[in-house]
């Protein structure tokens, strides 16, 4: 009996096509010689076309400035509000002295209130070089103020158009430190909001421009991106206990170390190298 | 009529054990066996078969690995389509890949409830075209004290899973050692095939290798606010907000010592 399983085992196992047998030390000679020739030509025809891959690092990224800008320009055509202002009273905005036969008295406008959104209309990576990033900012929005005033004695309020506009070029520096994200950080410059006020009060036109001068590391904080690395991961293993489970999970860390971030004509790229470390 | 000695019930009920796990087996090889392309080297006692055949026949199954892969890659860089071509590529070294691997390294896991595997090590090679990872282990068969000690040759293949970059292993050489004790000694031909058998399931209980990125990704842009109190008194003020992005895989290829992604943006959105 243990023959006939034994016979009808090896005979099944025989059958079982690649797996049975092994390739006499001659025929795999034979196949070796065959595939070498043909594998070192195409190798050379490929080492020769890869030369200029970057390499050196665990992992290098390359993003692409159009892809960046493919995702500043959903933050700038999103629906939600960009920018809102919160308007203080602010008194007076304007006033003027006047004198008629000798009486004096003062015509002036004070705004009381407001408040309102703007639109972020443009934001883009205009260019990249020496680890300094060109962009370009366009904000612009209309909305309405409360003000009152005297004109000539006579007190009234009134509900005037405010316009802000802003289009200016704003630089980031690009750095990074040994982490999972690479930092830009706007460079101080002093950017203009224009900003207009047409009020009439009880038929006295009073218009109000002024470049509101604002700086550009006040207007817009450093932004982090991450480079798709993960300070930590969840790592699967085997189970060590048999069961439903086939895996289990454990964390590991990750440090990075030489890492480095280069800006140029092309976009970001990111280099770093990687070790895994246990809880 | 001879009278059963105890020592032939014993003899019997081992008989049965190995009979019964032998049908098992012989039920479930025919699917667990051919794997595609697996090809399986076995040492067998008595078989005239010595290491050098088998390393020689192992070089010529990797090489035909390498040759098919090579031969891709050349007609992908043939196509025109720049590899640079893409939203954010990335490029993984293989010493990247080692360090990820080596996670398992001692790791034990189970083929089956008899059946347990130590992972000593995995050793990945990335070759123009192909990546190649060597992985030795023990398997250790509890009911028949049977202990097999592994040397698989696998072809890493890729995949992105909910944004996760994962290496699953794919054997196509795989070489036994067996150490067969106790009693089942008697029949090591036997249990090596059916160990081998046993063990050509063992790439569906091997944990994919997980690399340590995420391709889904999202940052905060903070909230912000400027007081301004010169001509107009107002403050401005930006909420913050959340940009969230997903990759979509162009396409992976393998360069000697270093793997390459292509990824394209797939989805943008902003929350709060």
């Amino acid at each position: 009996m243990t023959k006939f399983f034994l016979i009808s085992a090896v005979t099944l196992f025989i059958g079982c096509g690649s797996s049975a047998n092994i390739p006499s030390k001659k025929e795999s000679q034979q196949k070796i010689a065959a595939i070498k020739p043909q594998l070192d030509s195409l190798l050379e025809s490929i080492n020769q076309q890869t030369i200029a891959l970057p390499g050196g690092r665990d992992l290098i990224s390359r993003t692409r400035a159009s892809a960046m800008n493919t995702l500043l320009a959903r933050v700038a055509n999103r629906s939600l509000a960009d920018i809102h202002i919160d308007f203080l009273a602010t008194r007076p905005l304007w006033k003027e002295e006047k004198s008629v036969f000798g009486i004096n008295y003062t015509n002036f406008v004070d705004v009381d209130t407001g408040a309102f959104n703007i639109d972020l209309k443009k934001f883009l990576f205009t260019s990249f070089s020496n680890n300094i990033i060109n962009a370009q900012i366009e904000i612009e929005g209309t909305g309405s103020i409360v003000v009152s005033g005297k004109y000539t004695g006579v007190t009234a309020h009134s509900t005037p158009q405010v316009h802000f506009y802003l289009d200016e070029e704003i630089q980031f520096s690009v750095s990074t430190a040994d982490s999972d994200y690479i930092k830009l950080i706007p460079i101080q410059k002093i950017v203009m909001l224009k900003s207009k006020v047409t009020i009439a009060l009880l038929g006295w036109n009073i218009p109000y421009y002024r470049e509101i001068p604002l700086q550009a590391t006040d207007l817009i904080k450093p932004v982090f991106i991450p480079s798709a690395l993960r300070s930590e991961i969840i790592f699967p293993l085997p189970a060590a206990q048999y069961g439903s489970q086939r895996l289990e999970f454990v964390k590991r860390y990750l440090r990075f170390s030489r890492s480095s971030v280069r800006a140029n004509d092309n976009g970001l790229e990111y280099q770093s190298n990687i070790d895994f470390e246990k809880e | 009529m001879k009278k059963r000695l105890p020592k032939d019930a014993h003899t019997l009920r081992s008989f049965c054990m190995q009979a019964s796990f032998f049908i098992i087996v012989l039920f479930s090889v025919n699917s667990s066996l051919l794997l595609t392309g697996c090809f399986i080297l076995r040492p067998v006692t008595g078989a005239n078969i010595d290491i050098d055949q088998l390393q020689k026949a192992r070089e010529a199954k990797v090489l035909e690995v390498r040759l098919t892969g090579a031969q891709q890659l050349s007609e992908r860089l043939a196509n025109g389509d720049s590899v640079s071509n893409a939203d954010q590529t990335f490029y993984f070294s293989e010493a990247l890949l080692n360090k990820a691997s080596s996670q398992l390294d001692g790791a034990t896991g189970w083929i089956d409830s008899l059946t347990s595997y130590n992972i000593h090590s995995i050793r990945v090679k990335l070759y123009n075209g192909s990546a190649i990872a060597t992985v030795s282990l023990s398997a250790f068969n509890h009911d028949y004290d049977v202990d097999v000690n592994l040397l698989m040759d696998c072809v890493l293949s890729f995949k992105i899973d909910s944004g996760k970059f994962y290496a699953i292993l794919e054997p196509f050489n795989v070489v036994p050692n067996v150490k067969a004790g106790g009693m089942i000694g008697q029949f090591d031909g036997v249990i090596q095939d059916i160990v081998t058998l046993k063990l050509s399931t063992l790439s569906d209980n091997l944990p994919p290798i997980q690399f340590p990125v995420d391709f889904n990704n999202q940052f905060p842009v903070q909230a912000n606010s400027v007081q301004i109190r010169s001509g107009l008194n107002m403050n401005i003020s930006t909420p913050a907000h959340t940009l969230k992005y997903s990759l979509a895989l162009k396409e992976v290829l393998i360069f000697k010592e270093k793997l390459f992604l292509a990824m394209n943006i797939k989805k943008v959105g902003v929350g709060k």
